[in-house]
């Protein structure tokens, strides 16, 4: 399929964010229809793509381009992979242990945390019960696994199966979430997913909001805007906007990816963080002095450029409530 | 005036093929042909190695000769030929009769067949109808043309041939033994005295003829096929009833050949594709593929053919005659008229053989002994070593030593050539994207030369840009639907960006 519509206009390299941060990837078109058509052995390196999905929104013919990517990865190994899976394998993580402890919630509305903000920032979880304590509140079912986003984008497609089977069960209704991997994935598994930035949309008049003095930049996180739709940005930009005192920059790029997606921290984390510098200067350069990202796959990355502060949009509000 | 003892006149398969044989044989050979090598039907045909099957019936004699032929090269060339094996299918709506008469004319001519269950041809072809009620499996194979045809040529002129590109052959005066030429680079006449003279021109063998006064009954006949994206079938697939028209599919390099019409051709020039050709084509394969009108074409080519006197078109024998005009004369000329890229070295064996007793040479034809790729490739990296070898046979090691540096950037992206060879054959004095194309296969990707334009006519030269853009859409027009009309409407909008066209 991928390889019957091609017209070689070039749109899908010129939009590859990783292209000019990877001299030894070959970019999307290169690999996804070129190399794939040659029966002659030569070296794949799909590693930098990040899934960001930008060359699919570009081309003309709507070739899908990262699907392809992730059936090439099916028979490939990067060794900075290993560890995912052994943590998968392991305690149903795609990230080893943190401090994760189950907080006490009793709430209406379901929360799938996924990994990345279990372990790494569980601070979030406590921040998001405070939140929507006054709509419902929040539960997390007991026994969950990862929702399969990171094996299932480096072509481990049995684990993310897997995964999804035992997450199903405990899946019911509407579920909410704070990573729009978690959300695309579980939404490609049939789980009617929101992200809770969408839930606290909803009812943000409920809340106090304290007065603010400061210039932030959002990142548009790929699997938001692509995976989950524009509108639940619009949503984001609304909340932000109902942050009094607040005054929001845009940054040149505007749909950047910032290189944390699609297992390449893992893979290629030089061609992260490089990615990650390129969407920082970016704001820096459009005047911000706080970066908002509301995902936490884009947060953990774009911490690591370090050069200017970065948070989750939904931290952010929960430490600006009254 | 030179002295030389063989004059060839033609460069496709047949022509280079005698060359190397007679040049192994230590005779002193001179090929000229007035545009490329394999620019004829040597360079347009599906690049099938018939195991024989497909002429059982009617050409019995031409299987035969295919048997053995199909073997030799399947050794000799091993290194252009991808031994797919090939499926005959048998549909409902064609000749009852025809598989047992099929099946008996292959025993009689020793071409070996097995019998497959229809379940058993659909798990290996799954593209197939799946109403097909018998299915053989036979022998074919695959042989990609311009690499056995520059393989020949290469290892003639090692062997101390001397083959002439754009060399056009104007009058054969066999009384006074004098052949005249023009070399069509620089417009310079020269004269040549060969003791023996071969017509070997294919389409254009009557027009030689006439150069010497000679009156040959050659028939022509032109043959479209259209060149499809992706492999749709993994073996040479054939419809089991008399040949006729869009019966074959040949799966190449990354794409499948669907072959043939076949109509008379008013000269060796009728080579033009037509839409109807391709329409025609695409409509009969369909009773073997229905999806075949879903996949997307590449482009269309033509092929003029010169088949032996007798029959027209399908019902004319594939087999090859030669033909001896010069009995007391000074010089002897032979013309071979016939045959097919299969039995190419068979041809020239015994053309050598003929020339030989005429010159008193001693020496047997070695052909089907030695090989035509003495090169494994070693130096070249893994990557690409496979395709080196596969197009550049013999020469494989030579081109890639251009390729280092600078040469090592990707020039046409659909096909992965490298800029080193495309200068290093500009080095070597091929012009124009047609024979740029023939060596590298830089540009017959499916976009056609529309990513590789730039970069090409920067190697190429000026002016070349046009002329790329030509000599593909030559190909692009009569396929202009579905995808590819929005790959002509892309290449359209570049060439207006470049300033080709208004």
């Amino acid at each position: 399929m991928i390889r019957n519509s091609c017209l070689k206009c070039g749109r899908c390299m010129e939009v590859c964010p990783a292209l000019v941060h990877d001299p030894g990837f070959n970019g999307p078109r290169a690999l996804a229809v070129d190399r794939s058509r040659r029966p002659w052995g030569s070296e794949l390196d799909t590693w930098s793509c990040t899934s960001c999905g930008a060359c699919v929104e570009a081309c003309p013919v709507c070739q899908p381009l990262t699907d392809a990517m992730r059936l090439m990865r099916q028979d490939l190994q990067d060794t900075g992979h290993l560890r995912m899976l052994s943590n998968l394998e392991a305690h149903g993580r795609s990230v080893s242990r943190g401090q994760w402890s189950m907080v006490n919630m009793e709430g209406t509305h379901l929360y799938f945390p996924g990994c990345m903000v279990a372990e790494r920032m569980p601070e979030t979880i406590g921040g998001l019960v405070t939140l929507t304590s006054g709509f419902g509140g929040l539960r997390v079912p007991d026994g969950w696994v990862c929702c399969g986003s990171p094996p299932h984008r480096i072509g481990k497609v049995d684990v993310a199966d897997e995964l999804a089977q035992t997450n199903r069960a405990l899946l019911q209704g509407t579920v909410y979430t704070s990573c729009p991997g978690c959300a695309e994935r579980l939404g490609e598994d049939g789980v009617d997913t929101r992200h809770v930035l969408e839930l606290i949309y909803d009812h943000i008049d409920e809340l106090d909001i304290q007065d603010t003095s400061i210039r932030v930049a959002l990142h548009h996180p790929c699997h938001m805007m692509r995976g989950m739709g524009r509108e639940v940005l619009d949503k984001a930009y609304a909340i932000i906007n109902a942050v009094p005192g607040t005054e929001v920059v845009h940054m040149r790029d505007r749909d950047r990816c910032c290189g944390g997606g699609g297992g390449v921290m893992s893979a290629r984390p030089e061609v992260a963080l490089r990615m990650a510098r390129e969407r920082v200067d970016q704001a820096v350069a459009a005047g911000a002095e706080l970066l908002l990202a509301p995902c936490p796959f884009c947060v953990m990355n774009l911490r690591r450029a370090d050069r200017l502060p970065t948070m989750g949009l939904l931290e952010w509000l929960t430490s600006i409530i009254a | 005036m030179s002295r030389t003892e063989v004059l060839i006149i033609g460069g496709g398969v047949t022509g280079l093929g005698t060359a190397r044989d007679l040049a192994m044989r230590g005779v002193n050979v001179i090929l000229m042909t007035a545009s490329d090598v394999c620019s004829g039907a040597s360079g347009r045909n599906h690049g099938m190695l018939h195991s024989g099957a497909r002429y059982a019936v009617r050409d019995p004699e031409a299987a035969i000769e295919c048997v053995s032929e199909s073997k030799v090269l399947k050794s000799i060339a091993n290194f252009c030929v991808e031994d797919t094996g090939g499926l005959f299918v048998h549909l409902p709506q064609d000749d009852p009769g025809f598989p047992g008469m099929f099946r008996r004319a292959c025993a009689s001519c020793g071409v070996g067949i097995e019998q497959l269950s229809t379940r058993e041809a659909l798990d290996m072809e799954s593209a197939l109808a799946p109403w097909f009620d018998e299915v053989l499996a036979v022998p074919d194979a695959v042989i990609d043309p311009m690499s056995l045809g520059l393989a020949n040529a290469y290892m003639a002129d090692r062997c101390g041939a001397d083959i002439r590109t754009h060399h056009q052959v104007e009058d054969i005066d066999l009384m006074n033994g004098i052949v005249r030429y023009r070399d069509l680079t620089n417009g310079e006449v020269g004269e040549l005295r060969p003791e023996v003279t071969v017509n070997a021109a294919g389409a254009w063998t009557a027009e030689v003829a006439g150069m010497a006064d000679l009156h040959l009954n050659v028939t022509t006949s032109r043959g479209t096929l259209v060149v499809f994206e992706g492999r749709l079938v993994d073996r040479l697939v054939n419809r089991m009833r008399m040949p006729g028209d869009g019966d074959i599919f040949v799966p190449g390099v990354g794409t499948t050949v669907l072959g043939t019409t076949s109509s008379p051709a008013s000269s060796g020039n009728d080579d033009l594709p037509t839409g109807a050709e391709v329409s025609a084509l695409v409509e009969e394969a369909r009773a073997m593929m229905p999806g075949v009108v879903a996949h997307r074409p590449i482009r269309a080519f033509t092929g003029v053919r010169a088949l032996t006197p007798g029959g027209l078109g399908r019902d004319a024998s594939r087999n090859f005659t030669i033909v001896d005009h010069g009995a007391d004369m000074s010089m002897a000329m032979l013309s071979v008229v016939g045959g097919k890229l299969t039995t190419y070295r068979l041809m020239a064996e015994r053309i050598s053989d003929r020339i030989a007793s005429i010159l008193g040479n001693g020496s047997s034809c070695r052909t089907h002994l030695e090989l035509l790729n003495d090169d494994d490739g070693d130096e070249i990296p893994e990557a690409h070593r496979a395709r080196f070898c596969w197009q550049y046979g013999p020469m494989a090691s030579e081109v890639w030593s251009s390729c280092q540096d600078r040469g090592a950037e990707e020039i046409c992206s659909c096909q992965g050539v490298l800029r080193g060879e495309v200068e290093h054959f500009v080095g070597l004095g091929a012009g124009g994207m047609g024979e740029i194309a023939r060596r590298t296969r830089a540009g017959m990707g499916y976009c056609q030369g529309t990513g590789c334009l730039l970069r090409l006519s920067s190697i190429i030269g000026p002016g070349a840009m046009e002329a790329i853009s030509r000599e593909r859409e030559r190909g692009l027009l009569p396929v202009t639907m579905g995808v590819q009309m929005r790959q002509s409407a892309m290449r359209d909008c570049l060439m207006r960006v470049y300033g080709v066209r208004p």
